[in-house]
């Protein structure tokens, strides 16, 4: 009888396991030029008091290509190239802040950075849930 | 005596990720021994010898080394022997020259980027 109550447990412990869910984001680059290759950067961390992100930098002094991402499912919008990368959600707040360096292919000189400011995971803007249209009777 | 001016010129085949390095010979040699990749060596910071994929030849007096890809902030040293110019006279077993690969441009725009979820 003891057995069958340390199995139940166990199974309760497995149960009661955080479900894991993702997060999507989509990464825009506006403007992009067809002679130039990106790199995407992103930062994730619980606080926001400090980045290794910023404007302008030069993204090997100090470097930081340890926070580059691959995005994925690329597609082309207006003027904007969206590329998207999965983050794991977790049971704390999650603060993301993106950044992107062009490379120009010719010569390969790559660009100063250019940031995005922090923003908590859970909470970036997503695109309207529906939209439809249809007659009045 | 003839000298590699060696004029450094990187850029990128996007599809192979290969660079090339274009050397300049202070004046014109026999284009059979600037064509053989042999006499080319290409060490690194670190004084490893890096592969040289081919070469090849603009005229007699320049030659383009294609490399894998190159390493952002690393100094590159390119060794020459054994090329002659048309007069017979080989090149100074000495004759190398050096380059650093930096890659940042601040005269460049910077790119926007902006995220939202999907």
């Amino acid at each position: 009888m003891k057995k069958f109550w340390i199995i139940i447990a166990v199974f309760n412990i497995i149960g009661c396991a955080q479900p894991n869910t993702k997060t999507t984001i989509e990464f825009g680059i506006v403007n992009p030029q067809p002679d130039k290759t990106y790199k995407v950067f992103a930062e994730l961390k619980t606080d926001t008091s400090s980045s290794r992100l910023y404007e302008d930098m030069d993204y090997l002094n100090p470097n930081v290509s340890d926070l580059m991402i691959q995005l994925t499912n690329f597609r082309t919008v207006g003027d904007t190239l969206i590329g998207e990368f999965t983050f794991n959600d977790k049971p704390f707040k999650q603060y993301l802040k993106a950044g992107l360096i062009q490379v120009n292919n010719s010569n390969l000189k790559y660009s100063g950075m250019t940031i995005t400011g922090w923003a908590e995971l859970d909470m970036i803007e997503q695109k309207p849930g529906g939209f439809f249209i249809r007659k009045k009777k | 005596m003839i000298k590699i001016l060696l004029l450094i010129m990187m850029t990128i085949n996007a599809f192979a990720q290969q660079h090339y390095i274009q050397l300049v010979f202070s004046e014109r040699m026999q284009i059979e021994t600037i064509l053989n990749k042999d006499n080319y060596t290409l060490y690194d910071q670190t004084m490893q010898i890096r592969p040289i994929d081919k070469v090849g030849a603009i005229n007699d007096s320049i030659v383009v080394l294609f490399v894998p890809f190159l390493d952002y902030k690393t100094n590159y040293l390119v060794k020459v022997e054994n090329v002659k110019d048309l007069a017979g006279n080989y090149i100074n077993d000495k004759n190398i020259a050096w380059f650093r690969f930096d890659g940042y441009d601040t005269t460049q725009t910077n790119p926007k980027i902006k995220i939202r979820r999907k």
